[in-house]
């Protein structure tokens, strides 16, 4: 009855994908009831997944710019093309 | 206003913009820069098709997503063996934990919760690039695992479930490692 800690981590991780059947849902919750570690890693699971939904798409890009070499040799291309 | 249809205006107005969406994506600047001129090459030859009813720099990412999907569409098929990831040095024959997640800081608290998603985009970072991607698709896009299995193409919905769960694994061990996680009883 009760599932290891290797399929709970599958099943943490599965819960934020899609709705878990009757079964996987008490497999889990029992198991995590009694297992302090496997708590942990869902709820972090959790946490990681709830951070990435609130922060805005822009958070995740960083500061860099197309170099000029770049931006000519792209500008140069356009210009064959149109 | 008429909107001006022109290829260099677009490089100019959102060259940088389609450069950093690619970059954090495929995390090679010379592929990144590849993509940002074949999306404004395709645009151009496109431009029929914008009927302006969304800004000009979303239907440009729009585009430069497809180029994104397509380039790693070419390539292999996503494998678990990138990763790196052994579970059995984390899990013994039992399936137990060898070694227990630690705790981590209270991201509840908004200073930890600043920290948690500076480390976690270091994190991604540190990701394959097959393994960058679904994390943008999944978690950054908000796409199901059945619209991903589509775009990868992965065999089943099924192996796109183990892919996200092993891929969160990695993150996770990287988030500790990394000093995020605390030692001791107080964290959760």
């Amino acid at each position: 009855m009760m599932i290891s800690c290797r399929e709970a981590m599958e099943l943490a991780s599965k819960e934020l994908d899609t709705p878990l059947s009757g079964k996987e849902r008490l497999l889990l919750r029992l198991h995590v009831w009694f297992c302090t570690g496997c708590r942990r890693y869902e709820r972090q699971l959790q946490w990681m997944h709830e951070v990435c939904k609130l922060s805005n798409p822009e958070a995740w890009l960083s500061e860099v710019r197309l170099s000029s070499q770049a931006r000519q040799r792209i500008r140069q291309r356009l210009q064959r093309g149109q | 206003m008429t909107r001006e249809l022109d290829p260099l205006h677009w490089l100019d107005r959102h060259g940088d913009l389609l450069f950093r969406f690619a970059l954090a994506r495929v995390g090679d600047e010379a592929l990144a820069e590849d993509l940002v001129q074949e999306t404004l090459l395709a645009a151009w030859k496109g431009r029929e098709g914008y009927c302006g009813s969304s800004s000009e720099s979303t239907w440009l990412v729009g585009i430069l997503r497809h180029k994104i999907v397509d380039h790693f569409r070419k390539r292999s098929e996503i494998s678990l063996e990138a990763l790196d990831l052994d579970l059995d040095r984390w899990f013994d024959d039992r399936g137990h934990w060898r070694h227990p997640p630690g705790a981590f800081l209270d991201p509840q608290r908004s200073h930890d919760m600043d920290q948690l998603k500076q480390a976690l985009k270091i994190c991604v970072g540190h990701l394959p690039p097959r393994f960058r991607h679904l994390f943008y698709l999944r978690e950054v896009d908000g796409l199901s695992a059945e619209q991903i299995r589509k775009l990868l193409p992965a065999s089943s919905t099924n192996n796109v479930w183990v892919m996200l769960s092993r891929m969160r694994f990695q993150l996770r061990q990287c988030l500790e490692r990394s000093g995020f996680g605390m030692v001791g009883e107080e964290g959760r």
